[in-house]
């Protein structure tokens, strides 16, 4: 099981790099922002938004390769191989594993970038943020992780996230869209929402429900042969 | 144990294809070789046997276990080389090692780093700039690096040279020895299998022609040269199959000791897979 996750996290490597990078390059760019109109209360608030938005795009970059280092073992017949040597069940916690581990890293060098950002400017520091690049890793994480079944299916990591993000936009989206549409005060209803009952608790709770449903539905897919 | 792979009326239906009714054994301790054209079915077997294939009729027995749920124990001693290079190709050979350490509690690295220099394989190159021969090459080394008892080979000397081959063919051999170990074994180049196989399963369109001792079913078969004339003597239930020539003709036939009079050569193992495709 850890010969496929080392496999896995080896061959991907320039994924990480990468978003090293765009984490190292994001934090000096915006630490020097801060630091230069950290006396207007204007902009901390704005930059720190920025940085939100960074901290975001190297998280996607760390787990884009997730689906696609699926679909690559799936054409190569590496999945085939490895599953004529361990069991299904094997298989699939090790693809798990490498979605965890991603994640972990993912978290790790934005916690990184904030606690850098925090130092450089003092007036920013917050416990929530970290909290909230915790959420955050976890639904990116878990958008990868349920596009896996559909990997098998489809033979194409793009065709399956093309389909989850539908699902995503008509079923996050959409309802976000119709109780603005619908209620009178539907900012607060939605601010509501997202700082009082989605607690960063409920988001791991729903979180490991998600991942347990999607990984037996995986399983089952797997089981059923003809991965390749 | 009697037997180390065992289909009983394995069916398994594709939108473009079928395979119907097959019915294998192979004894322990024996190599089978299993023949036939592009496309007859030899790759769906060999994911059948490994469990890879949705779950259809019959049954398919590996080691004494069901293949549909192997057991980890069952699958270390099983050693797999797929048609062409199934590993990651961005990898090289000392990365692969650790993948493999990682899949297999069996594998040894010293076994498979000695393969690699017998096989002449570099360490550091990535798989993507092997040649066709290299990878069959450290397919082969990779199944034999785990201390397998039971091969499965799918076109394992497929653009080999002929030293190389040679080498590879000594190899199975080799491994032969243990009176334990068993190898399955499909391949195109059938002269190979003069030299190495106990037993011949040829399967044409998805289903089993024959499954014979190779010594006994070289023995039955034989090729007729005769005349037209002579071909309108033969029974046509007798004709496998047939090859007509400008000056005489070519029939390949198990009844031959019932045509005393007409020339009769021993065929080949390709010839036999020839003929009978042929008529088909």
């Amino acid at each position: 099981m850890k010969g496929l996750v080392y496999a896995g996290l080896l061959l991907n490597k320039t994924y990480f790099i990468v978003a090293g990078l765009v984490a190292a390059a994001g934090t000096a760019l915006l630490s020097v922002m801060g630091n230069r109109m950290g006396s207007d209360p204007e902009m901390l608030p704005l930059i720190s938004i920025f940085m939100l938005g960074i901290q975001f795009v190297v998280m996607t970059i760390v787990e884009e390769y997730l689906a696609r280092d699926f679909e690559k073992n799936i054409k190569s017949r590496f999945a085939d191989y490895v599953l004529a040597g361990m069991s299904k069940t094997k298989f699939v916690t090790a693809e798990l594993l490498k979605n965890l581990i991603s994640m972990a890293i993912a978290f790790a060098i934005t916690v990184f970038m904030q606690l850098v950002f925090w130092a450089v400017n003092p007036g920013m520091i917050g416990a929530g943020r970290i909290l909230l690049l915790a959420a955050l890793a976890i639904i990116i994480g878990l958008i990868d992780w349920s596009s896996l079944p559909l990997v098998v299916y489809l033979k194409s990591a793009e065709k399956a996230g093309l389909i989850v993000g539908i699902i995503l936009g008509f079923g996050g989206v959409m309802p976000i869209m119709i109780i603005f549409n619908l209620f009178e005060n539907k900012w607060i209803i939605v601010m509501e929402f997202f700082s009082r009952d989605l607690t960063f608790f409920w988001v791991v709770g729903i979180g490991a429900l998600t991942y347990a449903l999607f990984y037996w539905i995986l399983l089952n897919r797997v089981r059923r042969g003809d991965v390749c | 144990m009697e037997n180390c792979i065992e289909l009983k009326d394995v069916t398994r239906v594709y939108p473009k294809f079928k395979l119907n009714n097959i019915n294998l054994s192979v004894p322990c301790g024996s190599v089978m070789g299993f023949i036939g054209e592009n496309g007859a079915g030899k790759s769906t077997t060999i994911k059948a046997i490994l469990g890879l294939l949705k779950k259809g009729e019959g049954t398919v027995t590996v080691l004494g276990e069901d293949a549909s749920g192997l057991s980890s124990q069952i699958k270390e001693q099983i050693g797999v080389v797929f048609d062409g290079l199934a590993f990651p190709a961005n990898l090289n050979a000392k990365q692969l090692d650790k993948v493999m350490s990682g899949i297999y509690k069996t594998w040894d690295s010293a076994d498979f780093f000695g393969y690699l220099n017998r096989f002449e394989l570099p360490l550091d190159k990535k798989f993507k700039s092997f040649s066709r021969g290299m990878e069959m090459r450290l397919s082969i080394a990779a199944a034999l690096s785990h201390n397998p008892r039971l091969l499965i080979l799918d076109e394992p000397t497929s653009g080999l040279d002929p030293v190389m081959r040679s080498e590879i063919l000594d190899i199975f051999m080799e491994f032969m020895q243990d009176e334990t170990h068993s190898i399955f074994i499909s391949t195109h180049i059938t002269s190979d299998l003069e030299h190495i196989a106990d037993y011949i399963c040829f399967i044409h369109k998805g289903s089993i022609i024959f499954t014979e001792e190779r010594n006994e079913m070289l023995e039955r078969h034989r090729i007729l040269k005769c005349t037209d004339d002579e071909l309108a003597r033969i029974d046509k239930a007798d004709i496998i199959g047939m090859r007509k020539g400008r000056y005489s003709n070519e029939v390949l036939t198990t009844a031959a000791e019932k045509y005393p009079d007409i020339a009769a050569d021993a065929p080949s193992i390709e010839e036999i897979m020839v003929y009978y495709v042929k008529e088909q």
